[in-house]
C-alpha cells in the first residue's frame, strides 16, 4: 500500500493542546507548533504528517472539503455548521455548555415556559434559531461575533445564548443561566472520502486515540 | 436593496468555454460507453407533480423541491428532483412488453433548493443508467463495471467507490420506534458513536439491537468487513441475505480491477430512502463526491408492474469542476484558422468541409488586427489571400509565414 500521507487540522486556541497531545499519543508529534505562533503548517515527516492551525470555527470546513483529512472540533461549532462529515470520536476535553442565559434581575420574576417572543444576541445563530423555534417561540437572533455577555447590559437584547465554561465571565456581568442547549466536548472529525481513501491510515488513528483516552483521559 | 442587473441568483452559474466544453466532452465519452454497453437513452420530463416527486422522500428532501403551481388546478408542480424516478415511472407505463431487463441512460439537470453558504447548485446535471427488470447481483455488477468504464474513458483524475447495504442497515434498525429514525439515522451519518448511543438509549433499544446499531459505525474497509458484519447480524436472515449478496457483488469487482479504489461501508445510507440493496457513493481522488446509486426493488412497482431495478448517476457538474481544478483540460481550443479574406465563404467552406473550424471576418481586416484577434481567441493560423487559389498561412503567435495552403 502506498505511503498514506495525512494532514490534520488543529484548533488554535483551548483545545490547541489536549490536541497536540492527542495527536502524539496517537504517534504523530506537532510538538512544534506549541512554542510557535507565526507559522501555520508544520511537517512530521517521521509519520507523514502535515498540521495546519487554525481558527476553531474553521475546522469544519476544511474538513468538508478535504484541505484536511481529520482534525478537532469543538460539538458546538459541528451544530452550529451542520457538515457532512464524520464525527468518529467523543475526545472528551474542551469541555463547556451552551446556555441561555439572562441578567439575575430579569430572572428573579422570569419564567422561560412564557416565553412567545424574545430577543437574544449569540455567536451560535443557527443553534439559537432552532432550539427557540422547536418550541414553538418566535426569536429575534442578533448575530454578534465577540463580547457576547455585553448585549444584555446595554438593552441590544434580552438574552444572550453562548459557551460557559466555568462560568465567572457571567457572573461578573451580572448574568446567569437559565437553560443549557446542551454539553459540549471536542470531537474528533474525519474527511468523509479520506476515510474510504486512507482507511489504515485513519483506522489506525482513531482506534489509537479511542483506546488511550478510555485508559487515561486528556483533560482541559 | 435594489437589485444590480447583473447579479444572479447565487447557486446558478454560466459555463464558460472551457468548461462548457469539458463538460459536453465528457457526457459525451459517459454517453459513447453507455451506448457500447447496449444501454438507451430516454429524456424524461423536467417538470412533475409534486405528490409524485416528494412520494418517499425525507422532510428535508421534500423541502428542497422547488414547486409552483398549475395555472387551471392549483396542483403543486415541480421541478424534477430526481430522474430515477421518472425512468422507474417510464418503465411502468411506456415500456410494458419490452424484453427484460431493460438497460437505460439518462442526461440532464436536476432541481432543488440551494442552501445559503453551502456552496450549492439549484441545478444539477446529471448522467445516469438504470437496469430494470433484473434481481440478481448481475445488474449491481454491470451497472457498477458501466460507471467503471466511464470513469476510465472520461474522468483521468482518479476516484474511490464505496458500497454500502440498505438491506443491512434496515434490518438492523427495525427495532427502533419511527418517531426515533431521524435521529439515530442523522448520529450514523456522522458515524458518531456516543451521540448514537444517546439516541438509541432514548429510543428504548437496548442489548443486542443497540449493539449491531453501533457496530455499523466502524464497519468500513475492505473485504473483512462483510466477514466482521457476518458476526455481528448472526440470527438477522434479512442482514445475513444482504451481506451474501454484497459480498457476491465486491467479489466479482474485485476481480476486474477495482483495486484499492473500492471499499465497503455498511454505515453509509445517503441519498434517495428507496434504496433495498447496495447502495453506491463515488468520490473523487481529491474526495468530491462525484455520483451515487443504488438498488431500488420497490420503486417500479409503485406504477405497475412489479420489477427489481438498480441504477446510479453521475454528477457531471462536479466532475467538470474537479477535471478544471487539477490540470484543467486541453479540450477546448480556438477556431482552426482566421481566413483573412472577408466574404470569401467558398474558401471557408471547402475548410469546412474538411473538418476545420474557420472564422471570417464580417468585415475587411487587416493583418495586425487579425493578429491581435487570433492570438486572444487562441486561434492557431491566419490564412491570407496569396496569388491565385492560394493562401499564406501565418502563425498567430508569432506573425511568421509557416507556409502555403491551396484551397
Amino acid at each position: 500500500m502506498t505511503e498514506q500521507k495525512i494532514t490534520v487540522a488543529i484548533p488554535r486556541g483551548r483545545n490547541m493542546k489536549p490536541t497536540i497531545e492527542l495527536f502524539k499519543r496517537a504517534g504523530i508529534d506537532f510538538t512544534a507548533a506549541l512554542n510557535d505562533d507565526r507559522r501555520l503548517i508544520f511537517e512530521d515527516p517521521k509519520s507523514g504528517a502535515r498540521a495546519i492551525t487554525v481558527r476553531d470555527t474553521d475546522i469544519p470546513v476544511y474538513v468538508e472539503n478535504g484541505a484536511a483529512d481529520i482534525g478537532v472540533s469543538g460539538k458546538d461549532q459541528l451544530e452550529e455548521q451542520d457538515k457532512p462529515i464524520y464525527e468518529m470520536l467523543d475526545l472528551g476535553f474542551g469541555y463547556c455548555r451552551l446556555v441561555v442565559a439572562e441578567p439575575k434581575t430579569l430572572k428573579e420574576n422570569d419564567d422561560p415556559s412564557r416565553w412567545t417572543t424574545i430577543r437574544v444576541a449569540t455567536k451560535f445563530v443557527n443553534i439559537a434559531q432552532r432550539h427557540f423555534q422547536n418550541k414553538g417561540i418566535h426569536v429575534e437572533v442578533i448575530k454578534l461575533y465577540g463580547s457576547i455577555e455585553i448585549a444584555p447590559l446595554v438593552g441590544l437584547a434580552e438574552r444572550i445564548v453562548d459557551l460557559v465554561s466555568t462560568g465567572d465571565t457571567l457572573r461578573a456581568n451580572g448574568l446567569v443561566e437559565v437553560e443549557t442547549i446542551m454539553p459540549i466536548t471536542a470531537r474528533l472529525v474525519v474527511n468523509r472520502a479520506s476515510l474510504k481513501m486512507k482507511t489504515a491510515r485513519i483506522t489506525g488513528l482513531v482506534d489509537a486515540m479511542e483506546a488511550s483516552l478510555k485508559s487515561n483521559p486528556i483533560k482541559g | 436593496m435594489k437589485l444590480n442587473p447583473t447579479a444572479i441568483p447565487q447557486g446558478t452559474r454560466t459555463f464558460l468555454f472551457e468548461e462548457a466544453a469539458q463538460r459536453r466532452a465528457l457526457e459525451k465519452a459517459v454517453h459513447g460507453i453507455l451506448r457500447g454497453r447496449g444501454f438507451e437513452e430516454i429524456d424524461t420530463p423536467l417538470l412533475d407533480y409534486y405528490e409524485s416527486a416528494a412520494v418517499g422522500l425525507s422532510e428535508d428532501e421534500r423541502n428542497r423541491i422547488i414547486r409552483f403551481s398549475e395555472a387551471e388546478s392549483g396542483r403543486p408542480i415541480a421541478l424534477r428532483n430526481d430522474i430515477t424516478m421518472q425512468i422507474a415511472r417510464s418503465a411502468a407505463t411506456h415500456l410494458g412488453g419490452r424484453p427484460l431487463p431493460m438497460r437505460l441512460f439518462y442526461s440532464g439537470p436536476v432541481f432543488r433548493h440551494a442552501r445559503k453558504g453551502k456552496g450549492e447548485q439549484y441545478v444539477i446535471h446529471q448522467a445516469g443508467l438504470e437496469i430494470v427488470g433484473h434481481a440478481g447481483p448481475e445488474a449491481d455488477i454491470e451497472i457498477i463495471l458501466s460507471v467503471k468504464a466511464a470513469l476510465e474513458k472520461a474522468f483521468p483524475r482518479g476516484y474511490a467507490l464505496s458500497l454500502g447495504h440498505a438491506g443491512i442497515i434496515n434490518s438492523f434498525l427495525r427495532p427502533v420506534p419511527a418517531a426515533h429514525l431521524d435521529a439515530i439515522k442523522t448520529a450514523l451519518a456522522k458515524k458518531d458513536r456516543q451521540g448514537l448511543n444517546t439516541e438509541l438509549e432514548a429510543a428504548g433499544v437496548r442489548g443486542q439491537q443497540a449493539e449491531r446499531i453501533i457496530a455499523l459505525t466502524r464497519l468500513f474497509g475492505g473485504k473483512e468487513v462483510i466477514g466482521a458484519a457476518r458476526a455481528i447480524a448472526a440470527g438477522d436472515a434479512d442482514a445475513l441475505t444482504a451481506l451474501d449478496n454484497l459480498s457476491a457483488i465486491y467479489d466479482a469487482l474485485a476481480t476486474n480491477g477495482f483495486g484499492e479504489k473500492l471499499s465497503i461501508d455498511l454505515g453509509e445510507m445517503r441519498g434517495f430512502g428507496y434504496y433495498t440493496g447496495v447502495i453506491m457513493e463515488l468520490f473523487s481522488a481529491t474526495g468530491a463526491p462525484i455520483g451515487n446509486g443504488g438498488r431500488y426493488d420497490n420503486l417500479v412497482k409503485r406504477f405497475g408492474p412489479d420489477l427489481p431495478a438498480v441504477g446510479f448517476a453521475f454528477d457531471i457538474d462536479t466532475m467538470v469542476d474537479t477535471l478544471m481544478r487539477n490540470g484543467g483540460n486541453t479540450l477546448w481550443k480556438g477556431a482552426d484558422y482566421l481566413l483573412l479574406d472577408a466574404g470569401n465563404n467558398a474558401a471557408a467552406d471547402a475548410l469546412r468541409t474538411k473538418g476545420f473550424s474557420v472564422i471570417v471576418p464580417l468585415a475587411s481586416l487587416g493583418l495586425k488586427d487579425g493578429l491581435a484577434f487570433a492570438q486572444k481567441m487562441n486561434i492557431a493560423e491566419i490564412l491570407v489571400p496569396a496569388a491565385g487559389n492560394g493562401f499564406k498561412i501565418i502563425t498567430a503567435a508569432t506573425g511568421v509565414e509557416a507556409g502555403k495552403l491551396d484551397i
